[in-house]
């Protein structure tokens, strides 16, 4: 959950940067051109049926019976190690390189005390190539750098961030009830601060986590504070692969007469291009 | 006359109108294409699903054509961590369908360097498929990517499993080395 997390910190100070005008409440206000209306269906959408692995589950028995087998011919055990990650192993000689480049630079250093203090004059010629050669050191230094920029910051995987904004008549909701496809139920109270925020304009976040790159059916569940019940809809969104999608659900109809303006949603995809060429 | 020229026009329309609607269902087909195209997309749902995850059964779900080729393939991984199984169907480079297996199935990871599903059929077809097809009147029905449970003597190899069907007789199995292409083994049943 970091890396996204990193992505996300990352993201809101772009869109901050990029979108100077935001309200200040707004923590992720995204543009208004890429924000995508997503229906909100009162009931369940229907999906249809689709079969796979037709000869797996036709032999279900026999294939197991067949690796029970293997367990008992191989006596496999659960081994503990892994295979290293081969950057690793490169980070070590990257940085045995950086204390090299070190050690070169003080004794460049120490030669250079000694020969200015003989020849001032004569040793203009080995300055300027020393400072060819700490240029080089500094040139390693950085591609080093990028080398571990390009590791660590480069690659965005599949994740959704949900977020609630809007100010109901009745007042924000204590908390609500996201249930994704694959059955995690999160209740997410939102605290005095969210839903003051709320109040004033603001947005808060209810999740955030890698998700699959598939079309899938979001249910939302809010207590309403005025009048009885609460309010469910669901969502069908595809998240992009390998990009951080937001989906924002607006509350401020929620206590409305009509229960199809009662829950409002937004989509858009954060283009981490588009905001750092902004700044 | 004038019921002679009605018909006549109506039948033009009903050509025309059959000619483009044909037209259409065929550009609503989806594409047809080898296993290793839906790898991509399926490894990276499987990576959020479970970071531990690999790839440990590949198996067509829509019907196969004679080149190997099939509009939808599922991709099971498991994860030990978890000791659970997800599948992904994908079909045009889309997940069309995600879901757990309700049975533990703990087989081993499949190699990397497999040969494709096309490649593999030629050896299956070379090997015993034609002539099963030509004598039994028999059909291509399923193909399977694993490794152990079809070839249990050899268990470290990954194996296509080429399975052919015919009406009134049993079926016919080729079992393929999935690197080398050569053909282990056939039997029916």
């Amino acid at each position: 959950m970091s890396a996204p997390r990193a992505v996300f910190v990352a993201g809101v100070l772009s869109l901050l940067l990029a979108a100077p005008g935001a309200h200040a409440g707004s923590p992720v206000a995204a543009p208004d051109a890429q924000v995508v209306d997503v229906r909100v269906d009162r009931v369940r959408p229907e999906k249809p049926k689709y079969v796979t692995l037709r000869f797996l589950r036709e032999n279900r028995d026999f294939l197991r019976a067949r690796l029970d087998l293997l367990r008992l011919t191989r006596n496999e055990q659960p081994g503990g190690g892994d295979a290293l990650d081969p950057r690793f192993l490169a980070y070590g000689q990257m940085l045995r390189e950086a204390l090299a480049a070190q050690d070169s630079v003080a004794g460049t250093g120490d030669a250079f005390a000694r020969r200015a203090l003989l020849d001032r004059i004569a040793r203009l010629g080995d300055l300027e190539s020393e400072l060819d050669r700490m240029d080089s050191l500094l040139a390693g230094q950085r591609t080093r750098l990028t080398t571990l920029e390009s590791d660590f910051t480069g690659h965005q995987e599949t994740a959704l961030v949900i977020l609630v904004r809007g100010n109901p008549a009745g007042g924000a909701p204590a908390a609500l009830t996201i249930v994704l496809e694959d059955s995690t139920v999160l209740n997410v109270p939102l605290t005095p601060a969210q839903r003051q925020a709320l109040g004033e304009g603001g947005i808060a976040e209810v999740f955030h986590g890698f998700v699959e790159p598939r079309e899938q059916v979001i249910e939302f569940t809010v207590a309403r504070n005025a009048g009885p019940g609460r309010e469910q809809g669901w969502v069908t969104l595809q998240p992009a692969r390998d990009r951080l999608t937001f989906l924002q659900l607006d509350l401020s109809g929620l206590d409305a007469a009509d229960p199809s303006a009662r829950l409002r949603a937004g989509a858009w995809v954060f283009d981490a291009d588009a905001a750092t060429s902004a700044r | 006359m004038r019921t002679d020229r009605f018909p006549s026009t109506l039948r033009v329309l009903l050509v025309v109108g059959a000619l483009l609607a044909a037209r259409n269902s065929a550009a609503d087909e989806p594409v047809p294409f080898e296993a290793r195209a839906g790898i991509a997309v399926a490894r990276v749902a499987a990576q959020s699903w479970a970071p531990d995850a690999v790839l440990v059964w590949v198996e067509n779900d829509e019907e196969m054509d004679s080149t190997g080729v099939s509009a939808r393939w599922g991709y099971l991984y498991y994860s030990p961590a978890t000791e659970r199984a997800r599948v992904y169907s994908v079909r045009e480079g889309k997940i069309l369908l995600a879901e757990n297996l309700d049975l533990k199935f703990d087989a081993p990871q499949l190699a990397d360097d497999w040969i494709d599903s096309g490649r593999a059929l030629v050896a299956a077809e070379t090997g015993a498929g034609a002539e099963f097809r030509n004598g039994s009147q028999g059909h291509l029905r399923t193909m399977i990517l694993t490794r152990g449970p079809m070839h249990v003597t050899e268990p470290d190899r990954t194996t296509w499993t080429v399975v052919y069907a015919a009406e009134h007789a049993p079926s016919l199995f080729v079992v393929i080395d999935a690197q080398s292409g050569k053909v282990l083994r056939t039997w029916r049943g």
